[in-house]
């Protein structure tokens, strides 16, 4: 089970079902995931992202990128470039999700070439961060099984606590998560991830600020910690549009390679 | 080969590096009005740079003492002083176009003995990059100072031969360092997203640069002796600039979990060969002088890699039915200071073959392994014992190297440990070069090194068995180092 950046970004945007008399409490485990992926991945989205990673010693590090993203259904184009630091500007990365096929690639500054991440890279931490290069993809629907656990408050907002679950465990980069989904905003307040492994609780997603940006609810600010070494990756939303235009050679090789 | 030409037009951009930089500011200040500035900054995407201070010991061994050889040598018991201010910027002037500039706007060397008298001194100024890229539909056309990798390999590739090496690269790669950009005439029609056909062509080829005092390369402690018929030499031949040209094409395609490229590249050069004729028993029969050799060539190769998962391998080979090789070599020019030739060559005039083999591991982003084999052949070389036959090679083959490259990222990229380690197989040589580099923040960061050279140094690199020059030796270095990222 693989969780995208767009789950940070988009948050689980405001389903405004909710003001039309939907009745939110009879909504099963698949219906409220449902609605949190339809809201999470407008068909076009640009963001602007600043990371800012924290260990238990040393200086903070930023490192800032901007994502495109087109969105069909369960195939997605994402094209992701560094702006700081200043080492790593021009970095870029390409994820093509189309059917089954997926493919992850980068490029690097210090290396002419492309290179392509392969399957098994993509459970490593993205750039150095608590996020992973699987973070780059979208979800896709019917990737996992969800199982309403009931109703929590998670501080002070009722939330639908869910667990998920992949169909695939080879595939997947945790065993499960345990997701708080805001009730009346569907978005995701708080996630457990799983160790695929030893089934332990290995990293948490605690989202500390939503905004609604052009009509959709948006978490803009939120922290990943990993538990094994205490470490944090702060993920702030700097600037983002939906519903933008992007042409489809921006998802493209060329652009990887020579730049927008 | 006249350099001036290329240097000229290096500096030119350089001054226009500059000019857009600096004066283009001034004048829209002074004219009060939309200006070439107000361009300027709405066509301004992004830039960057680095200033960085390199702090160098090289150690004292029992080789020759500095100075000998006329400056070939590497100097010893040094201290080093590198100060270097690189800079880039791109623009977008219009729609589909981009305008990338780079340059080493200044590199400041200096070597001090143990009396503290300064040895080496030296001011360079180097363009990097300096190209406009304009795309019309599928098709994507460049021209300009450029660096320009072919093939599939990573390190050794054989049919990677646009760029000349910064063979202090070799030892000390900085990012913008490890190639020379040259210029450059490039279009590339993408068929699909994955598959491209590319063609360029080069007007002004010239061949390797670096600085000939610069103390990381233990170079040539004897003269480059090579056994040879003059006769088949054309000595003083200067091949005007103009004819000098590469010219190429290649076709490359991502398909899977494969990436196949095919290339083809013809060459006309000036290159100069610094000879010490001798006779079948030794003897010196002329003074050493340059010569020039096999001015024209072609080289046809190929590769092709594959990943599964966590390994990835790729072949690459060249094949030239009349090629030369360079080992090292090539012109130096420093900016006040009067041209060099290099005399460090392996040639041929007979087909020649060249394979590569190289295996990637990288079991996480964390951690890097790269294995990598190269041999150099040329086939029906003359016997270099054979006092009868006309020697018209420096050397039949090298069995090229081993290579094992560690990459490690720990504390979350802050702290990266890499190692290279050079292994010559026929010479039983070797190179070490550890690094530990730390990011201090966002800007900074600090790195220490060694380059550890162990080798007989008559024998690497050996030209022909006759031809002692050594590219290797035993001259360790040690260094710290300080980078500020902008």
């Amino acid at each position: 089970m693989k969780r995208s950046l767009a789950l940070l970004l988009a948050g689980g945007a405001a389903v405004l079902f909710a003001a039309a008399g939907i009745n939110a409490k009879e909504l099963t485990a698949d219906e409220v995931m449902d609605r949190v992926r339809d809201n999470r991945y407008p068909e076009t989205s640009e963001a602007q992202i600043k990371l800012i990673l924290r260990g238990k010693k040393g200086r903070p590090l930023t490192k800032e990128f901007t994502m495109y993203r087109k969105v069909s259904g369960n195939d997605a184009m994402t094209f992701i470039e560094f702006e700081h630091p200043p080492a790593i500007r021009g970095t870029r990365f390409l994820v093509i999700q189309k059917g089954e096929k997926e493919d992850t690639y980068a490029k690097f500054t210090e290396n002419p070439t492309v290179q392509r991440i392969s399957e098994s890279q993509r459970s490593d931490r993205f750039m150095g961060s608590d996020f992973t290069y699987g973070d780059l993809r979208i979800e896709r629907k019917g990737d996992d099984t969800f199982e309403m656990l009931g109703k929590e408050e998670y501080e002070g907002y009722p939330c639908y606590l869910i667990k998920s679950t992949p169909k695939s465990l080879k595939k997947a980069q945790y065993s499960q998560l345990k997701l708080w989904v805001d009730c009346n905003k569907f978005v995701v307040r708080f996630t457990e991830f799983y160790d695929k492994k030893k089934r332990k609780k290995i990293k948490k997603l605690k989202v500390k600020e939503i905004k609604l940006i052009e009509n959709t609810w948006t978490a803009t600010l939120s922290v990943m910690t990993d538990l094994r070494d205490g470490h944090q990756t702060t993920m702030e939303l700097v600037k983002a549009h939906f519903g933008v235009t992007l042409g489809d050679n921006l998802f493209t090789l060329r652009t990887l390679i020579g730049g927008r | 080969m006249n350099s001036s030409r290329i240097i000229s037009l290096r500096n030119l951009c350089i001054i226009a590096f500059f000019a857009i930089f600096l004066c283009s500011p001034a004048a829209a200040q002074e004219k009060k009005e939309p200006s070439r500035w107000d361009w300027f900054m709405k066509a301004y995407q992004r830039g960057g740079g680095a200033l960085q201070l390199h702090y160098a010991y090289d150690m004292e061994d029992d080789g020759p003492e500095a100075g000998d050889t006329e400056g070939y040598s590497r100097k010893e018991d040094l201290w080093e002083t590198r100060l270097k201010l690189y800079a880039w910027a791109e623009f977008k002037p219009w729609r589909k176009a981009k305008i990338h500039l780079s340059a080493i706007t200044f590199e400041y060397i200096a070597g001090r003995d143990p009396d503290e008298s300064v040895v080496l001194e030296s001011v360079y100024r180097l363009p990097n990059e300096a190209y406009l890229m304009q795309s019309i539909g599928r098709f994507d056309f460049t021209v300009g100072y450029q660096k320009q990798k072919w093939g599939v390999n990573q390190f050794l590739s054989p049919t990677n031969n646009l760029n000349p090496s910064e063979l202090r690269g070799f030892i000390d790669p900085d990012p913008e360092d490890i190639v020379i950009p040259i210029p450059m005439v490039k279009g590339v029609f993408f068929i699909t997203d994955f598959i491209f056909i590319e063609g360029i062509y080069i007007p002004l080829f010239y061949k390797s640069q670096f600085h000939i005092f610069h103390t990381d390369f233990a170079l040539c402690r004897e003269e480059a002796i090579c056994q040879v018929n003059p006769e088949e030499y054309v000595p003083d031949e200067d091949i005007p600039e103009s004819e000098q040209w590469e010219a190429g094409a290649r076709i490359r395609a991502e398909i899977g979990d494969f990436t196949l490229e095919a290339n083809y590249l013809h060459t006309r050069e000036d290159f100069p060969v610094f000879i010490l004729p001798k006779d079948s028993e030794g003897n010196v029969v002329e003074d050493p002088h340059i010569t020039r050799t096999y001015p024209t060539y072609d080289i046809m190769g190929g590769g092709i890699g594959w990943r599964y998962k966590k390994v990835a391998l790729k072949v690459e080979a060249a094949y030239s039915p009349k090629r030369q090789y360079t080992v090292a070599g090539g012109w130096h020019t420093p900016i006040g200071g009067e041209d060099r030739t290099l005399p460090l060559l392996l040639a041929g005039d007979s087909p020649s073959y060249t394979w590569a083999l190289e295996a990637e591991y990288a079991p996480s982003r964390q951690l890097y392994l790269l294995l990598s084999y190269e041999e150099i052949r040329l086939t029906d070389a003359p016997d270099p014992d054979d006092p009868d036959e006309p020697q018209l090679l420096l050397s039949s083959e090298i069995t090229r190297l081993a290579l094992l490259l560690g990459k490690i990222d720990i504390f979350r990229e802050r702290l990266v440990f890499k190692l290279g380690a050079v292994y010559f197989i026929d010479d039983d040589d070797y190179i070490l070069t550890p690094r530990i580099a730390f990011k201090a923040g966002d800007h900074i960061e600090l790195s220490v090194g060694a380059n550890v050279l162990q080798g007989e140094r008559a024998d690497t690199n050996k030209l022909g068995g006759v031809a002692p020059v050594s590219l290797y030796s035993d001259a360790d270095q040690v260094f710290a180092g300080f980078r500020y990222n902008f």
